[in-house]
């Protein structure tokens, strides 16, 4: 796909953060929702309005556009990122892992059980998605 | 030839740190790069780039 168009429809979906984080604001302030949703809704609607933002100044900048389109597939950068998101990965299970502990020996057993599942959950998403692009590749 | 990483960089559509990380044998180019930095040069992919079994 042209890397335009992309960054066009990448737009819409910011646009649609941002209409979603302003409803989350506008609910909690009605009171239909909780407080953290107020939290939710501002981050929402930053992020989506900074991309947004970000998006339109690159689209209407050819040599900006151009040289953001390189740099997002520049194979080496891709391996970057993979190592990077692989090695947070095991960095995160490391460190999970010693909260599970640390809530253990703090007689927050509740706590721990909860970081506990949150890593099954996080370990079982690999193993899915590992099998998956086994099979793809 | 007078080339700058820049210029090459650009004809090859990567960045120039990667064509840096090439030149310095730090990054290892996969084959449909190499492959398109052969067609660059007209040259073939093993007079550019020298197997080393030792590096891998």
């Amino acid at each position: 796909m042209d890397f335009k168009k992309k960054m066009k429809i990448n737009m819409i979906y910011y646009a649609a953060l941002v209409v979603l984080g302003a409803a989350f604001i506008v609910l909690r302030i009605l009171g239909y929702m909780p407080d953290i949703f107020i939290s939710f809704g501002c981050a929402y609607a930053a992020c989506g309005l900074a991309m947004l933002i970000k998006n339109g100044v690159i689209i209407s900048n050819p040599e900006k556009l151009k040289k953001l389109e390189i740099e997002s597939k520049d194979e080496r950068n891709r391996m970057i990122y993979g190592k990077a998101v692989s090695l947070a990965f095991n960095i995160f299970i490391y460190a999970a892992a010693a909260a599970i502990m640390a809530l253990e020996f703090a007689g927050m057993s509740e706590a721990g059980l909860t970081v506990a599942l949150c890593l099954c959950g996080f370990v079982l998403i690999y193993v899915v998605c590992y099998y998956i692009l086994r099979a793809r590749s | 030839m007078g080339l700058t990483q820049d210029e090459l960089a650009g004809a090859l559509s990567v960045t120039r740190q990667t064509v840096i990380a090439i030149e310095k044998g730090t990054y290892c180019a996969s084959l449909p790069l190499a492959h398109r930095i052969a067609v660059f040069f007209g040259e073939s992919i093993e007079s550019i780039f020298i197997f080393d079994e030792e590096d891998q």
